[in-house]
């Protein structure tokens, strides 16, 4: 029998949207896991007190933890509207090509979109 | 074809529907949440009302109970994916475990506790 041929070369292959919204929900995923420690914690920590709470988010102003931050908001959000659309699709919603590709890029843009909403504010 | 795949608590079949369910519930957890911090004032005394009532303590524990299944299941399909050495993705695997049992016994501790007013 003929050996399947592959071509594993990252550089060369050539990853479409829904391709790339499904790789960043699975890399998001992993993140909110490995912080989700410190989401408990964080969460826990501000209803002790009002010094608690108040610590809390001067803490959060410092720029280690608020680029922490940044890409937890990034990936709470992208995780959440990707997994809409994925919920979406296991309901036959959005399968057509031009649709699911519509659909992955609006997924990106709002997700960015928001993360950069809630840097300014 | 099998017809009682849905009877094994921990087969592939049972943890898809596991996902989706998890997931309906954070959705609508996530919008009461993101509807609350949008529409009041985010201080802490509005916060720790909020959080206060015993709806919103269920509901929370309810929350991160579902969260932790969901992330466990997630978790698991990426180590099986990305890990091929058995021992080293248990031994991972185990550690994961290890973390998600602490919080969730952590987690009634501070929510069903009362809280410092």
């Amino acid at each position: 029998m003929k050996k399947q041929q592959k071509n594993l070369n990252l550089m060369t292959i050539n990853f479409p949207m829904p391709a790339i919204v499904s790789i960043l929900h699975r890399m998001s995923g992993v993140i909110i896991f490995l912080l989700l420690p410190a989401i408990t914690y964080a969460f826990c920590y501000s209803l002790k007190s009002k010094d608690h709470f108040l610590n809390l988010i001067s803490m959060i102003s410092l720029w280690p933890i608020k680029l922490l931050g940044m890409l937890l908001v990034w990936g709470l959000c992208h995780h959440f509207i990707a997994g809409c659309r994925h919920l979406l699709l296991d309901m036959q919603i959005g399968n057509d090509l031009i649709v699911a590709r519509f659909t992955s890029k609006t997924v990106l843009t709002i997700s960015f979109l928001i993360t950069f909403l809630v840097f300014i504010l | 074809m099998k017809k009682v795949t849905l009877k094994n608590p921990f087969g592939g079949m049972t943890q898809w529907l596991y996902q989706r369910f998890t997931a309906f519930f954070m959705i609508f957890y996530f919008l009461i949440i993101a509807f609350y911090t949008l529409t009041e004032p985010f201080t802490f005394e509005t916060w720790n009302y909020f959080m206060s009532s015993l709806t919103m303590r269920i509901t929370t524990m309810a929350f991160f109970f579902f969260m932790i299944i969901h992330a466990w299941i997630g978790v698991q399909h990426v180590t099986d994916d990305y890990i091929k050495p058995v021992l080293l993705k248990w031994s991972i695997n185990t550690i994961f475990l290890i973390i998600t049992l602490a919080q969730m016994v952590y987690l009634p501790y501070c929510l069903l506790g009362h809280f410092h007013a």
